[in-house]
């Protein structure tokens, strides 16, 4: 349960920074990172405020990066608060301790689902604060008066007043414990069509991201890592760099140098010119094919059992006849098409950080480190995001700006080059999955088996600990999934590389949704099952809702149907960042072996769809995401070097390729869950299975790239 | 110092910068029109895309010396008040994810729809498939362009669009 507090006008400039005055209401979300009262000060995660000229601004910790949770989250406030849609301005917080906000990390799936109950309660407090203060005004009951766009209203005399005109003395009224939320029947916003808060200034080029920021007097500079993973910089020579009109300085910071000038394109020409010797440092000779065997060893080295059912071990030691099959999934670049930036201005001790990212905090607590000071000295001020996916989670780069800062002592935005981008990126962790089935003596299915051996996020930096303990995180869509397997034996094989790797969209859960979707589909073509039923029989009555999507996406694409010639037809279902989704993909081959989606059935389930265009947004979006990497990418590695530079040699699912994709939305009740992710696992197994079914021929590793024919 | 003029949704500039800085830089850094993005830097994304006399061009290969006396239309120069047909249908049909390929992607459907005021979807995806787009905003962008072209509803959200 989230608590809701009254705010003094001092402490709410305390941590907002900027003036407002009527009613201020803070929402303390019951986050574990958050701690709730203990020392009887307030810690709210949202403001909201309603101020005596009617206006409602809401202060979110959330950033916005294209996944469209500015809106769903104004929508939850409009309604509960009963206010004019227009009424309401959203502003994006300063960074604060976790203490204080619990995260404000746009990850996870997490933005609509987490703050649905505890966002909803502060506004329905705020307007049941303001019912009570028109109804004390009035000497009446207040359950005889009625909230209604803005104004407050008592149906027997007919008076009414608006917010404005009541929020000094709804500031004095008790917080209301618990106050009532509407039936969803009496939803104004929730659950129906809006347009997005962001789409007017993205139409129009005034929006303002990251790179669009600008300061008095700041400098622009360009930076490089070392090319080799893991290389230092020794030195450089920049007598060339010099005489580029406009640069002005070359820095060396922890992770490079950087060259800084008066406009971008002096920085970028300086940085060509800089004659930079690296060390290359201890993996000079990584190669992919190496990393590739590194992982099919450690696929035979004894694995730690993350999940056994019905002494599966014992099952395949016995078995008459076992198939199996490796899935193979590469290391992948986020690559948004804003490239890394930050800009900082230090002014000694302390500074103002302005930075597109996912994660606010983190943002906090790097540029603390860099500066050396303590988080209070640091103001981050989060700005719009040209698509995140995971990459701006990490905020590695906002230490450039810091540093570059400092040294220069002016402001200055730092930029990453697209190949800068592509070759220093986070990239998803690589896998392997070595998938096997036992039948028993008389053709019956007795046995699932998936050892997944990856590179380990959690335990990139404590290899020691990654031996003993599970990764749990990559294994989600390995284990604990709704299908009732005959029975299951799931192991985890750490497997890691010199690589940086970190969050991608869905983190793991869409290389053991590939591996486990698509092998299944093997099974039922070995039992000559049809791969929904066996599915649906799988799922029993374990999970009702992921068995409601296959049959809608089954019965949209025309499931059991001939497809024309060439065509195929393949579906998969995945339940992860605690939302579901099931895609039904219709493709073919064509002449050159180029893989054509013609069109993918969408069925999603996150319950109530707060704001049903944005879900429709994220699971087109994501459909044409996994297809870029199901059948494009891949980051790959010689001489220590990421190979990618730019889009000619890390390419993306462009228009003549982009399918039809008919999003449905199916609420299957309570909880609201995550909507970013889902639609990502589903769609390469289910393509993999649609080509399986065109072409005979099936595809384990991704990326699929051209399909011999 | 080379000085360069260049004409600027209809206001006219004079730039002091090298001659090899690509047009994106003058106009993000330079004349502060942020609206313009930067992607690659080597033509392969079309964020950046911009009208140079009258046709499309990608401003992070366009040289300041060769555009010289060029009379340029950026996205901030499509309209005022975001009333072109094609900005309309874009909000329509909520095109815009991150939106940071939409400037180029807005300016190279206008085009389109001067040279095909009905478009099919073989010459959307002729037209378009230049221009990236990490979020997958590209089956909005195509109803949008048959919206603005008139064609609203002649391919409803459920509809199929058969191509390729």
């Amino acid at each position: 349960m989230a608590e809701v507090f009254r705010i003094d006008r001092r402490d709410f400039l305390g941590v907002v920074g900027s003036a407002a005055g009527g009613l201020i209401l803070g929402v303390h979300l019951p986050l574990p990172a958050a701690p709730a009262r203990e020392t009887g000060e307030f810690k709210p995660n949202v403001f909201i405020t309603v101020e005596p000229d009617d206006r409602v601004v809401m202060y979110t910790p959330r950033p916005e990066m294209g996944q469209g949770s500015r809106t769903g989250l104004k929508m939850i406030v409009a309604d509960e608060l009963e206010v004019p849609w227009d009424s309401i301005e959203i502003r994006m917080a300063l960074a604060g301790p976790r203490e204080v906000w619990g995260s404000m990390t746009a990850g996870g799936s997490t933005s609509i689902r987490l703050f649905f109950g505890p966002l909803g309660d502060a506004a329905a407090a705020a307007r049941e604060m303001l019912v009570a203060a028109a109804a004390q005004r009035w000497g009446v009951p207040a359950g005889d008066c009625t909230a209604q766009l803005g104004r407050v209203l008592h149906e027997g005399s007919g008076r009414s007043l608006r917010y404005g005109e009541l929020t000094d003395d709804a500031a004095r009224q008790p917080v209301p414990a618990h106050p009532r939320r509407k039936e969803h029947s009496q939803f104004r916003y929730i659950g129906k069509e809006r347009p997005r808060v962001d789409t007017p200034e993205k139409v129009d080029g005034s929006a303002i991201y990251g790179l669009d920021f600008r300061r008095p007097g700041m400098k622009f500079a360009v930076v490089k890592r070392p090319p080799v993973i893991g290389g230092s910089l020794k030195g450089w020579d920049d007598a060339d760099t010099k005489t580029v009109r406009g640069v002005r300085q070359v820095v060396r910071i922890t992770a490079g140098v950087a060259v800084v000038a008066e406009n971008t394109w002096a920085a970028l020409k300086g940085m060509n010119r800089l004659k930079i010797d690296w060390e290359q440092g201890p993996n000079a000779g990584l190669s992919s094919a190496a990393i590739a065997a590194q992982l099919e060893r450690d696929g035979q080295a004894e694995p730690l059992v993350a999940e056994e059912t019905n002494n599966a071990r014992q099952v395949f030691a016995t078995a008459a006849r076992k198939i199996s099959a490796v899935y193979e999934c590469p290391f992948l670049s986020h690559s948004p098409l804003e490239p890394i930036n930050a800009t900082a201005e230090v002014n000694g001790d302390s500074a103002d950080v302005w930075v597109p990212t996912q994660a606010p905090q983190g943002a906090l607590m790097t540029a603390a480190q860099a500066l050396r000071a303590p988080v209070a000295n640091i103001r981050v001020h989060t700005l719009y995001s040209g698509g995140g996916f995971g990459r701006r989670l990490e905020n590695d780069w906002v230490a450039d700006a810091v540093e570059v800062s400092r040294a220069i002592g002016a402001p200055v935005q730092i930029m990453w080059t697209r190949e800068e981008d592509t070759t220093h990126g986070r990239y998803r962790p690589i896998s392997r999955h070595q998938m096997e089935a036992a039948f028993d003596a008389s053709g019956r299915w007795v046995g699932w088996r998936h050892r997944v051996i990856a590179h380990s996020n959690q335990f990139a930096s404590d290899p020691e600990r990654g031996r003993t303990q599970l990764d749990r995180g990559a294994l989600s869509g390995a284990m604990g999934l709704a299908y009732k397997w005959p029975a299951s034996l799931i192991e985890w094989r750490m497997s890691n590389t010199p690589l940086n790797c970190a969050a991608y969209r869905s983190v793991y859960a869409q290389q053991n949704c590939f591996a486990t979707e698509a092998f299944l589909d093997e099974i039922a073509h070995e039992l000559k099952r049809d791969p929904l039923e066996l599915r649906l029989e799988l799922l029993g009555g374990s999970d009702p809702r992921q068995a409601a999507l296959l049959r809608r996406v089954a019965d949209e694409i025309g499931w059991g149907r001939r497809p024309p010639e060439g065509h195929g037809l393949g579906l998969a279902v995945t339940y992860c960042f605690g939302g579901r989704a099931a895609h039904a993909v219709e493709a073919s081959v064509d002449r050159s072996g180029k893989i054509r989606v013609h069109r993918v059935e969408t069925a999603i389930d996150c319950g109530l769809a707060v704001f049903p265009d944005g879900v429709r947004q994220q699971a087109e979006g994501g459909v044409v995401m996994a297809m870029t990497g199901a059948i494009y990418s891949q980051i790959t590695v010689a001489n220590g070097q990421v190979q990618q530079r730019t889009f000619s040699d890390y390419p993306l699912v462009g228009m003549d390729e982009a399918p039809q994709v008919n999003v449905h939305i199916m609420d299957g009740g309570d909880p609201i869950g995550g909507v970013g992710e889902p639609p990502i696992p589903p769609l390469a197994p289910a393509l993999s299975n649609a080509i399986f079914a065109a072409t005979g021929q099936r595809l384990r590793r991704m990326p699929f790239g051209k399909v011999a024919v | 110092m080379p000085s360069y003029t260049i004409t600027v949704n209809q206001k006219r500039h004079t730039v002091d910068v090298d001659e090899d800085t690509p047009l994106v830089w003058v106009l993000r850094d330079t004349l502060g029109l942020t609206g313009t993005k930067y992607g690659c830097g080597v033509g392969e994304c079309g964020s950046c895309t911009v009208v140079v006399n009258g046709s499309l061009a990608r401003s992070c290969l366009v040289q300041i010396s060769a555009a010289n006396g060029a009379v340029i239309q950026t996205i901030e120069g499509l309209s005022r008040d975001r009333s072109h047909p094609v900005q309309q249908a874009w909000i329509a049909e909520q095109v815009p994810q991150c939106g940071w390929c939409q400037s180029g992607q807005i300016l190279a459907a206008v085009d389109l729809l001067k040279a095909h005021a009905q478009p099919t979807d073989a010459e959307i995806d002729a037209a378009m498939s230049g221009y990236l787009c990490r979020c997958g905003t590209q089956q909005r962008i195509r109803r949008a362009i048959h919206r603005a072209a008139g064609g609203a509803g002649a391919v409803g959200s459920a509809g199929e669009v058969h191509h390729g």
